[in-house]
């Protein structure tokens, strides 16, 4: 049993590593920004949702978040849908890993957050400081994976 | 195909999954991991019958102990990925009762991490093997993603 336990924490540890290895690569991703982006969608608040036409859960779930969060604050943000196979070079830009993934630009230019996954509305409304919460640090690597 | 899923009893199934093989692994019992792949496959074949999914709504439900999470979705991948899941556990249950303890177990935790991990974090494990695989070229478009 005592061995048993310690492949478990080993697998713990493991696991762990790499997700402190996710933050660090998103990270360095997010570092550069997204001036250029942000000045192509007047200067508002950014959502690059990144999916492919395949992906079920990019139309199931990220799809309607993202509906919802537009829904819900009118006027106060763009979303930009990306094709994350087609537009490989803005993908790889971000260091895209998945499908659905998200990246969430303030007006500055400055990344947010890199939401490798579905996330949920009220996840990215909370990243851009939509609900009256503060707003996220662009200098501590959050991320989500 | 889009119809309602209730997206708590996916993550109750997952949970349950998971503790189910850490707990086969733990009191090292293979038959365990060999039920769970039989509970799985049943599940696949007719989600009726699945055994976390009639737990969920005959006792998780009515105790109150989670709500309802219902979302349009397309059910087909989580049953794929709960096939996957089924095949895994398989084959790690063949490997252990043949002697390969070391395969059979790491199939066996494998399954419980791509659990855990899409509990925790929301992340897709097919969706990021999909991905990977289409933008280096290595399938078409035209294969199904889950």
């Amino acid at each position: 049993m005592t061995d048993r336990l310690l492949v478990l924490a080993g697998l713990a540890v493991a696991l762990l590593a790499g997700w402190l290895l996710l933050r660090w690569r998103t990270a360095r991703y997010r570092r550069p920004g997204a001036a250029d982006l942000v000045r192509a969608a007047g200067r508002r608040p950014l959502v690059l949702a990144f999916s492919t036409p395949e992906c079920v859960p990019c139309r199931t779930q990220q799809r309607p978040a993202l509906d919802e969060l537009q829904r819900r604050y009118p006027g106060r943000l763009s979303v930009r849908h990306v094709d994350a196979v087609a537009e490989l070079e803005l993908a790889e830009r971000f260091g895209i890993m998945t499908v659905p993934s998200t990246v969430v630009v303030d007006p500055r230019g400055r990344i947010l957050a890199i939401n490798h996954g579905v996330a949920s509305w009220e996840k990215l409304a909370g990243q851009l400081a939509l609900n009256g919460a503060a707003p996220r640090t662009p200098v501590r690597a959050t991320e989500a994976i | 195909m889009v119809a309602k899923v209730d997206h708590n009893a996916i993550k109750f199934n997952q949970v349950s999954i998971a503790a189910v093989s850490l707990a086969a692994f733990l009191l090292d019992r293979p038959h365990l991991a060999g039920l769970l792949a039989l509970v799985l496959a049943v599940g696949t074949a007719r989600p009726a019958w699945g055994l976390f999914r009639i737990v969920y709504q005959r006792i998780v439900l009515p105790l109150r102990w989670l709500r309802p999470h219902v979302l349009d979705d397309d059910p087909a991948p989580h049953r794929f990925a709960q096939g996957v899941g089924a095949a895994f556990l398989s084959l790690g249950w063949l490997a252990l009762v043949r002697g390969a303890g070391t395969l059979g177990w790491a199939l066996v935790l494998l399954v419980a991490v791509l659990a855990l991990v899409n509990v925790l974090f929301d992340f897709c494990a097919g969706c990021f093997v999909y991905y990977q695989l289409r933008r280096r070229g290595l399938i078409g478009r035209t294969a199904a993603q889950g």
